[in-house]
């Protein structure tokens, strides 16, 4: 068959239409891959700009880590503890320690309970200038004893013995981070915790280890 | 026909494209144990099981009853956790997971005590 004969058949009746069908459906359909991916892209960017890194931030690794990971949660959530539970010495072992990730803990209060929010001012403001260590193995294993008078001593017995931490408390700093971290919350649509923003894509709810494993790596 | 024959693989490979996008319809379950929670003696099974399909439903199992999720995370279950939780203080369990909670009524077990002191001393540098 010559090529003009080819070009002939090409275009000749039923298989021209079946041709322009299908170009049109290539020419959409890469159209709205590139689209997706543009939306994919610009979206992850507007998540990111609306997230704040704050000086009450509690945070793991170094800064100059690849992947950033944000984490929004509360101690009085079952899934939160969950994830400290049994994902967090993993991440920490294998992402953070290495310098890959950086892990920058919110905590958030929603319910406006005046006991959660004492503890995690107590706790943001232990993490700037104590060590928060202990303080947090507590909240995670016993939530509930933010509703006791011996942690509220706890609490009172740190004010009183750090200038710093007093302020932090006492001067509203600490609950103008918790309000602060309530609005970029509620700004990302967010509605539970725990959620994770990583490189820009949130995931929300419990996630395993080995889900955040393969979200990372896919960003490394 | 020719044209047909080579476009036909990458119309389904399009095809496969986009189905592959929607989220898989899995449903996945996790057991919790809410003792410590609603502070419940040993002898009261506070075992609690977490299901979602990741995609249109999420709900509690408790002692063989199923608590509705308003979402599709854990996070969306308080309602249902407060349900179960009145289940659990019927049950024998200490206090109710809830704002009210009176501090007064919370007797600080052995380990929390531990943990208290160790958070009271190791926070702050002398």
């Amino acid at each position: 068959m010559t090529k003009e004969k080819k070009i002939l058949s090409f275009l000749s009746g039923k298989k021209l239409i079946i041709n322009i069908l299908m170009a049109t459906f290539l020419i959409v359909a890469i159209f709205m891959i590139y689209n997706f991916i543009g939306n994919k892209k610009s979206w992850q960017s507007e998540v990111e700009s609306k997230i704040f890194n704050r000086d009450l931030d509690i945070i793991y690794g170094v800064d100059s880590a690849q992947v950033t990971v944000y984490l929004y949660f509360r101690y009085d959530c079952v899934f939160c503890r969950k994830f400290f539970n049994e994902a967090f010495d993993s991440l920490k072992a294998e992402f953070i320690e290495t310098g890959k990730v950086r892990l920058v803990m919110k905590p958030v209060e929603l319910t406006g309970n005046e006991s959660v929010e004492n503890s995690l001012e107590t706790l943001v403001c232990i993490n700037k200038y104590g060590n928060p260590e202990s303080l947090q193995k507590l909240l995670l294993t016993q939530p509930n004893i933010v509703y006791t008078k011996e942690f509220r001593e706890m609490t009172e017995g740190f004010i009183a013995k750090d200038d710093y931490v007093a302020e932090c408390m006492l001067g509203g700093v600490a609950k103008n981070y918790l309000l602060a971290n309530k609005f970029e919350f509620e700004g990302l649509k967010l509605t539970g915790t725990p959620t994770f923003v990583i490189n820009g894509s949130i995931y929300k709810g419990f996630r395993s280890y080995q889900f955040l494993r393969s979200a990372i790596k896919k960003e490394l | 026909m020719k044209t047909f024959k080579y476009l036909m693989p990458a119309f389904i490979a399009v095809l496969v494209y986009f189905t592959s996008c929607t989220p898989a319809d899995t449903n996945s379950c996790d057991s919790e144990n809410l003792s410590s929670d609603f502070n419940c003696p040993t002898n009261v099974d506070a075992v609690a099981t977490f299901c979602s399909d990741g995609v249109n439903n999420s709900y509690y199992t408790y002692n063989g009853d199923k608590y509705e999720c308003t979402g599709i995370e854990a996070s969306t279950c308080d309602s249902a956790i407060n349900a179960i939780g009145v289940k659990l203080i019927e049950a024998g369990c200490g206090s109710k997971k809830s704002a009210s909670l009176d501090a007064m009524n919370i007797k600080l077990s052995a380990m929390a005590e531990r943990l208290l002191l160790e958070a009271k001393n190791k926070s702050l540098c002398d």
